[in-house]
This record gives C-alpha cells, sequence and structure tokens, in this order.
C-alpha cells in the first residue's frame, strides 16, 4: 500500500521554477527505460545473491541491526561487534554472528533533490540520482522494508510511501513524475520531522545547498546514512572553450567568469576541496559517500553506495 | 587581369561575415550551473570582463577566411593576359581630295573615319594605331572614337600612304576609293562620294577650274595658307621661315592652326651637338654648332639640315616630310644667307603641303559607294593565364592549415 502526502509548502508562482531549468541546455526530467527497469531488477537480484553470501562490508547494514533473529553464522572481517553472539563464543571459542531479518516495520526513507541546479547538464544529473533511488527503492521492497520517497514537487515536498515488493513499479512510476525545478532542495528534505520515523536515509543530490552538518545532524539517530552527490559534467571541469556567464537555476543569480587558464585552475581547486570536505565529514562519521559525473551508468555509483566491493 | 565570372566575387561577403563574426566582441556563453559559489570564489581577484576584451580571433579562424578569400577570386575565375586588347593599325589617307564633301555635308575623311570605328568596334575596344603620312603614329582606343580633330588638324598630304606594304592582317586602309586597291589580308574602308568641282590644277593665267564636265581658267583665290611656327626654334630657322613665307605669299600662324601649308616645330633633345660642327643643308655648307642638341634617333622624314663633324659623324639637325619640318633644339653661327636660303628653300618647296583647294580630277570625280571590308583581324592574343586552379589549389592549403591549426 502507498500514500502520497503533500507534507510542507515553500511554494512560487506556477511555472516559475520550471522556467528556470529549462531556459538553459540542461535535462530536468526522469525516464526509466525497459531496459534500464532490467538492469535495476538484475541489480538488486545480484545484491541480494550477494548479501545471502555476505559480501560486502555495506550488506551488513542492510541485514544487522534488525529486530528478528535467523541465524548464525561465522564472523566475518567488518562485521558489527554487537552481533557476535558472546555466550557462543565462550562455549565454542569460534566467533558467530547472529543474523537478523528486518522488521516489516523497519523504514528507509530516501530523499531525492529535485531542485533546479538537479537539471544542469544535458547528462541528468537527476536522472542519475533517480536511478540509484530506484535502485534502493527495489531493494529495500525486496527485503521487506517499508521504503519512503520524498521529493519536492514545486517546491512542496512530497512524500509517498511503498511497502510491498509489488509496489515497485509504482515507485518508478513516482520517481518518474520528478522534475528538476524550484529553489528549494535537500535541505527542505532534511527538515522534515518524519524522517525521524526511519532507521535508514539515503540522500541523493547535488549538494549544493546543503551543509555536511545538516546532513550528519540525522547520523546519530539513524542505524544508517548514505550519502549520494551528483555532478554535470560542466560543474566537473571547467570549460575551455571561453569565458561564460554563469547562471544558477534556483536564484537566477549570474556570474560572469572570464575563460582564463587560472581562474579555471582556481575554480578546480575549490570544487575539489569542497568535494573533499564532504568526503572527509562523511568518513568521519562512518557515513557511506560518493560524488559521481551524472551521465554515468547507475551500477558505478550504486556499487559505492551499497558498499559492494569490485 | 580579368574576371571571367565577376558576380562570384559576391562570395566574399562570406569570409567577411566571418571575420565580422570572430571580430566583433564576443559575449560570453550563458550556461547555467549549480557550482556558482564556486565560480564565485574562483572569480574573485580576476580581471572583471577580461572575457571579453583579451580575446582574440584564433588564428585557424583568420587562416581559414584567407582560404575563402581565394575560394571566392578562384569562383570569379581571373586570368591574366600578356595585352589587354587587341591592336589595329589603320593607315589613314589624307590627300585633299579626302577633305571633299559629301552630300551629308561630312568630309569624305569624316566619313570613312566613322566607318572603320564601327567595323573595329565590333570586336571590342581595340587598341588602334593610326598612321599617316607627314604625321606621327599615335594610338587611341576604339571607345575613344575617331581621331577627327587631330587628323584635321594636320597639313594635307601630298601622297597616299603606301598601302600596298602594308597588305597584313590588322591592318585597315581607308581611303575614298577601292580603285586599284585590292588587300588581300587587310581590310578596306572607303568613304566613296559623288563628284565634287572645283579647282584642279595651277596654270600661268590662272588656277584651272573643272565643273564637272569641262574646265575653265579661273583667277587664283587669295589666301594660299599659312605656315605654322612653333616654339624653341633656333633663331637661324625662326628667320628663314619668316622670309620664306613671304616669298611665297604665306601667312604665318602659331601651331594649332587649321590644315596649314606647313608646320615647323622644335623636337625634344637628341644627343648633344658638338661644337665647331659643319652644318650642312644637302650638300650645302650653311653655318656652324655652337651648341644644343641634335634630333632624337628615330625622327621620321628626309634629312634637310645636318651636322657634320671633322671625322665624319653626322647629326640630323632637321627633316622634312609632308606638310612638316622638325628641327633640332640647336645654336647656329657664322651664317651665310645665301647658302641658307638656297639649302633651306628648295627643302621647304618640297615639303610644303598641297593647297587643299586643288585636286587632281580624278579626285573630284564620283568616287563610288562606299566599301567596309573587314580584313583578317590581328595576331591572336597570348591565351589568358587563369588562376582558378593556383587559387583553389591556396584556398585547399588554406582549409587544410585551418583545419591542423583548430586540432592542434
Amino acid at each position: 500500500m502507498s500514500d502520497e502526502r503533500s507534507i510542507a509548502s515553500g511554494r512560487r508562482a506556477p511555472g516559475e521554477s520550471r522556467r528556470a531549468s529549462t531556459e538553459l541546455e540542461g535535462r530536468a526530467d526522469v525516464r526509466f527505460t525497459p531496459s534500464l527497469r532490467r538492469r535495476l531488477e538484475a541489480f538488486a537480484a545480484r545484491l541480494e545473491f550477494l548479501r545471502r553470501r555476505r559480501e560486502g562490508a555495506g550488506l551488513a547494514t542492510l541485514t544487522g541491526g534488525g529486530q528478528e533473529w535467523v541465524d548464525l553464522r561465522p564472523y566475518r572481517e567488518g562485521d558489527d561487534l554487537r552481533d557476535l553472539d558472546w555466550s557462543l563464543l565462550a562455549r565454542s571459542d569460534r566467533p558467530f554472528v547472529r543474523v537478523f531479518q528486518r522488521e516489516a516495520a523497519e523504514r528507509w526513507a530516501i530523499l531525492l533533490d529535485t531542485s533546479a541546479s538537479m537539471g544542469v547538464g544535458t547528462e541528468g544529473k537527476l536522472q542519475s540520482a533517480a536511478e540509484v533511488a530506484a535502485c534502493w527503492c527495489a531493494v529495500g521492497l525486496e527485503r521487506g522494508a517499508e521504503v519512503e520517497l520524498l521529493w519536492l514537487d514545486e517546491d512542496e515536498v512530497r512524500a509517498r510511501r511503498f511497502t510491498r515488493r509489488t509496489e515497485l513499479g509504482a515507485a518508478l512510476q513516482t520517481l518518474e513524475t520528478c522534475r528538476a525545478t524550484g529553489r528549494r532542495g535537500l535541505s527542505a528534505l532534511l527538515a522534515e520531522g518524519r524522517l525521524a520515523e526511519s532507521g535508514r536515509h539515503v540522500v541523493l543530490g547535488d549538494l549544493l545547498d546543503v551543509e555536511p552538518n545538516r546532513v550528519l545532524g540525522w547520523r546519530e539517530r539513524v542505524q544508517d546514512l548514505v550519502v549520494g552527490q551528483w555532478l554535470a559534467r560542466v560543474e566537473w571541469s571547467a570549460p575551455a572553450d571561453g569565458g561564460r556567464r554563469w547562471t544558477d537555476p534556483e536564484t537566477r543569480a549570474e556570474l560572469e567568469a572570464p575563460g582564463d587558464a587560472s581562474v579555471r585552475a582556481r575554480y578546480e581547486t575549490e570544487l575539489s576541496r569542497w568535494l573533499e570536505g564532504w568526503r572527509a565529514v562523511c568518513g568521519r562519521h562512518r557515513v557511506r559517500y560518493g560524488c559521481f559525473e551524472a551521465g554515468r551508468p547507475f551500477e558505478e555509483a550504486a556499487k559505492v553506495l551499497f558498499g559492494l566491493r569490485g | 587581369m580579368e574576371l571571367v565570372a565577376p558576380l562570384a566575387l559576391l562570395t566574399l561577403l562570406v569570409p567577411l561575415a566571418v571575420l565580422v563574426l570572430a571580430l566583433a566582441p564576443r559575449r560570453p556563453r550563458r550556461e547555467a550551473t549549480g557550482t556558482l559559489e564556486i565560480w564565485r570564489r574562483a572569480v574573485q581577484g580576476a580581471p572583471t570582463g577580461g572575457s571579453s576584451r583579451r580575446w582574440r580571433p584564433p588564428a585557424w579562424i583568420v587562416v581559414a577566411a584567407a582560404g575563402l578569400v581565394a575560394w571566392s577570386f578562384s569562383l570569379a575565375a581571373p586570368r591574366l593576359e600578356a595585352r589587354d586588347a587587341e591592336t589595329y593599325v589603320v593607315l589613314v589617307d589624307r590627300r585633299p581630295r579626302m577633305l571633299l564633301e559629301l552630300e551629308d555635308g561630312r568630309s569624305r575623311l569624316d566619313a570613312a573615319l566613322t566607318a572603320v570605328v564601327e567595323l573595329l568596334g565590333e570586336r571590342g575596344d581595340a587598341r588602334v594605331s593610326w598612321r599617316t603620312p607627314g604625321a606621327d603614329a599615335f594610338e587611341t582606343r576604339v571607345s575613344d572614337g575617331a581621331p577627327f580633330a587631330r587628323l584635321a588638324a594636320l597639313p594635307p598630304a601630298d601622297r597616299a600612304p603606301d598601302f600596298e606594304a602594308f597588305d597584313e592582317r590588322g591592318v585597315v586602309w581607308v581611303t575614298c576609293t577601292a580603285g586599284t586597291l585590292a588587300p588581300l589580308r587587310a581590310g578596306l574602308v572607303t568613304s566613296g562620294g559623288t563628284a565634287v568641282r572645283g579647282f584642279v590644277g595651277v596654270g600661268p593665267d590662272g588656277w584651272t577650274f573643272w565643273d564637272g564636265s569641262g574646265f575653265e581658267v579661273r583667277e587664283a583665290p587669295a589666301d594660299p595658307g599659312v605656315v605654322a611656327l612653333g616654339e624653341g626654334l633656333p633663331e637661324l630657322v625662326d628667320a628663314f621661315v619668316r622670309a620664306y613665307a613671304v616669298a611665297r605669299g604665306l601667312g604665318v600662324a602659331p601651331m594649332g592652326a587649321r590644315s596649314p601649308r606647313l608646320e615647323v616645330t622644335a623636337s625634344a633633345r637628341g644627343p648633344a651637338l658638338r661644337e665647331g660642327a659643319r652644318v650642312v643643308a644637302g650638300t650645302r655648307p650653311v653655318a656652324v654648332v655652337r651648341g644644343g642638341f641634335a634630333l632624337p634617333r628615330g625622327a621620321v622624314g628626309r634629312v634637310v639640315l645636318e651636322a657634320v663633324d671633322g671625322d665624319g659623324t653626322r647629326a640630323a639637325l632637321a627633316v622634312a616630310d609632308s606638310g612638316r619640318v622638325l628641327v633640332a633644339p640647336c645654336e647656329l653661327g657664322e651664317l651665310a644667307p645665301e647658302d641658307v636660303a638656297l639649302g633651306l628653300g628648295g627643302v621647304f618647296d618640297e615639303a610644303l603641303a598641297p593647297d587643299a583647294r586643288l585636286v587632281p580630277v580624278a579626285g573630284r570625280r564620283s568616287q563610288g559607294e562606299p566599301v567596309v571590308r573587314a580584313g583578317e583581324p590581328p595576331e591572336p592574343l597570348p591565351s589568358p593565364f587563369p588562376l582558378r586552379a593556383p587559387l583553389a589549389v591556396v584556398a585547399a592549403l588554406a582549409f587544410a592549415l585551418a583545419a591542423w591549426l583548430r586540432g592542434r
């Protein structure tokens, strides 16, 4: 069963924000082609297979921390020591950890940034983030979790909850309704109090309108926090074919930047410093984090964010 | 150089537009980014607006534009020529009979000149070299029209051109009647004309008048004509010409008088004369050289006065032709007046142009219908050297270079 609710409101004039993202070259919509759906299902199946084989450090969080004990298995490096069966260790002198099945009531919150900046670039930042969001939906529903998808529509926070495995198609349809418009982004989603009901937060966006501590503020209140960041190609590296008049699609602010090599180098230095800041702070808080170029196959990002090796 | 397809030069607008667009101040492209704040930090310290001021068109655009210019000229198919037009030679009969009037009031000469210009005009704006006895050749263009005034100002010629000697391609004979003229390669233009009554000869008792059927003797008309004197003549010659004119009943007029009987003009400077050389008129010594210059080499006419050095070197001081005497700018001394009168008088009498009013009966009779016969054209001009292919090669090389520069 799923429901969709409008939670908050920060409305702008209808059409204004949509215009903001379509005036300049870019891609603001989401489309799941049949082949992409097949790849999603294949990826989810592979992930389930790996989970059963218990590979990948990140998979521990997909099965651990639940409430329903289902099995024991030998301890492996990377396992949470809290799951160690100390009594069995004392009896057999061999380390075993408990394997739990998550309760049906476990909730995952997937926060998808749909601000206008996600429409920058022809490769589709929003498309790339939505593909990974779909991946998390598929895995969550497969695992029996209650998946709640949060996004913004015309600066209004929307949420839709999916509880059954058969609702994956509906989740994908919901993601396809997302458009990169509006001025509000992840900061608006992270302000939602309903996030406290979820044990896992998956934050997907360009992180341009949010500070790290705003994201990491939830770290101590959830079992798992995953942060995925996408930048357009034009944001990754400064174009070398002359100056630009850069426009922020959310604030409409403009800045004329010369095409000098020195300015381009300073931009890339500043960008690297900013990204490294995210990486460092996420590492300190044991948050899985990855920054990706929009337009790349979703499997590359998903592997990082699901903690798969190789 | 001429262009076969000059309209193709309109394609020059293409490289012009390319250069204008390339050189125009460029506004930076507008593009969206989410990292505006990072750009703001990067731009801090950089000169504002520098992107448009410092921009220069890349070398490949300049090279490509040069290639487009070469391509445009190639389309216009330019070609080089050794000469810019064919040259005709027109031999003009200027005997007094050519000055007789036709029924429409024009002279036979004017009618023939009009016809020859029309004939040559059919072959484009050719060059025309006009040649007539008693005058230097001169050149005009067909588009300039016939040189009526220039030819009419000359003294009438005492003889017809030597037509038969110039029966060549590119030559046109101009006279009043074909008569026995039968050019093989040259063209022929005749004025034709009806019979014109008038004086045909000079007798002891008066002038002989032909009235179309018979002759009668009439009183000689007054106004026997003038001698035209140019500037800068040696004093000896100037004084003699004036005395000669009085003796012959001729008037003296400055140069430019219409149809003078004789033109006496000073020549340009030729080789310097050696002082003390003897001045000889025919075989008779008449003076010595005090200084000055001989006639330039190539002066046309019969030498009537020359300087003879002690070693026998001769330098022409005066030449005579039909109706004109050309005199070198020299100073003469130790004159022998009788010898001068005898030496030069006969020469001047020979050079004296015929009186335009005296035309032989053959010239006064009907000359028949006009004849306009184009002869063979002049030697063909050298084939124009086409520049289309070389320019196309230049354009191709420029495009290749531009592509290489762009890809580098």
